[in-house]
């Protein structure tokens, strides 16, 4: 639950996935686009996950449908994870990558899809704690525009830490200086 | 929660280094007091002059300042203790024995009382030495980094408050990676400090989250509700 505020969560959830009605559901043709008013058993279209979760678990009877798994968990992004993680293009497969696996994980049992994932996490790990000991100075944005949305707020907090214990080696904390409002204003002037 | 990022994510540098000024040292005082000296923290023994005494780093420097005193460099911080930790270092895998404090003390005495410090450059050196072969070991670190833990004996406070907001995070995420099963076993009681010092999570708290979908427990204990 500690998710429920969580404004990256609540993205990653909007993420469409495919599911394949097995039974004709009446009042859910509004899914499909369509102006009948039962979903037809075996029409395959795409909802919201958060809406599949619902869906698949809800009080009254859960619905029954298949939950197809998105291409960007398929084979060959698994493949390109294994080989070598780092240069996988996470945000053209999906922005929230890994949060929406770990969201998509808990409705769906596909344990090697977890162990993938948690590889491919540790495995961009390092080399994004690397980047962030460079200050923001070298030329990472080509690596950084790799990142999923998880990663790059690691990559922002790794990057503040270090910086001000670089801040602070250099003594530069003590010293009085102008605002940045003040200087801004200076310069429009 | 409403607190700025860089002070969400546990100390500042500059706390730290006021929390370090709290550790003891040597100094030769040039002073008599002639009386106890009444702290909040304590009382300490009259300072005589050209006698050795025990007082808080923030003392110390203070009198230094008014050239009331010379400071005792610590041990450690001797070029050869120095240069043996370094090898220490490069050698063994673990981070070899420095003082909790040993960055902040060090930063302090070499600002301050320079001129107490032997060789205050190679000091220097060897300090900036120290500190990258250990950060490169906080970055071994990373890769060893699992689910339930991950262990750094010795690491310094201001080591570990660097590493620590990237650390909480990466291991807040890897949990959630975790299928829901096996996540349930490596959350102890003890992980649950962890996520204090983050602000957003609690590493213990996703028990609920993951039972939640199991659809034979949300059956049995909504019905049990109605």
């Amino acid at each position: 639950m500690e998710d429920y505020y969580d404004i990256d969560s609540i993205l990653a959830e909007d993420q469409n996935i495919k599911c394949v009605f097995h039974r004709s559901i009446p009042g859910l043709a509004w899914l499909e686009g369509g102006q009948d008013d039962v979903l037809k058993a075996g029409s395959r279209i795409d909802i919201p996950f958060w809406l599949a979760r619902e869906l698949i678990g809800h009080p009254q009877g859960s619905v029954e449908m298949e939950i197809e798994t998105p291409d960007f968990y398929g084979t060959k992004v698994r493949n390109g994870l294994r080989a070598e993680a780092t240069v996988v293009d996470l945000p053209k497969l999906c922005p929230h990558f890994f949060r929406f696996g770990a969201h998509f994980l808990q409705i769906i049992e596909d344990p090697k899809l977890g162990e993938v994932l948690e590889k491919a996490f540790k495995d961009r790990l390092q080399t994004t704690m690397d980047h962030t000991q460079s200050g923001g100075m070298s030329n990472t944005t080509e690596y950084l525009q790799r990142l999923d949305e998880t990663e790059r707020e690691l990559y922002k907090a790794g990057l503040e830490s270090s910086a001000s214990v670089h801040q602070w080696n250099q003594h530069s904390f003590g010293r009085i200086r102008s605002a940045g409002e003040v200087l801004l204003k200076r310069k429009l002037a | 929660m409403a607190l700025p990022r860089h002070l969400k994510n546990g100390l500042t540098p500059l706390e730290i280094e006021f929390l370090a000024e709290n550790e003891p040292i040597e100094i030769a005082a040039a002073i008599d007091t002639r009386q106890d000296l009444e702290l909040i923290a304590g009382t300490l023994p009259p300072l005589r002059p050209l006698q050795l005494s025990q007082v808080p780093l923030w003392l110390a420097i203070s009198l230094k300042k008014k050239h009331k005193c010379s400071i005792v460099p610590p041990q450690w911080m001797s070029v050869e203790s120095l240069q043996k930790s370094l090898s220490d270092e490069q050698e063994h895998l673990q981070f070899s024995t420095l003082p909790y404090h040993y960055m902040e003390t060090a930063q302090i005495l070499l600002e301050n009382a320079c001129d107490d410090i032997p060789s205050p450059d190679s000091v220097r050196k060897l300090l900036k030495d120290l500190r990258e072969t250990r950060q490169a070991k906080a970055r071994m670190g990373v890769a060893e980094l699992d689910a339930s833990n991950v262990q750094m004996d010795n690491i310094g406070l201001m080591e570990i408050n660097e590493i620590r907001p990237f650390f909480t995070k990466a291991f807040y995420e890897l949990q959630k990676l975790k299928p829901a099963g096996q996540a349930l076993d490596t959350f102890g009681g003890s992980t649950q400090d962890y996520g204090g010092f983050d602000g957003t999570a609690s590493l213990g708290s996703t028990l609920p989250e993951t039972s939640r979908f199991n659809r034979s427990t949300t059956h049995g204990s909504r019905g049990d509700a109605r």
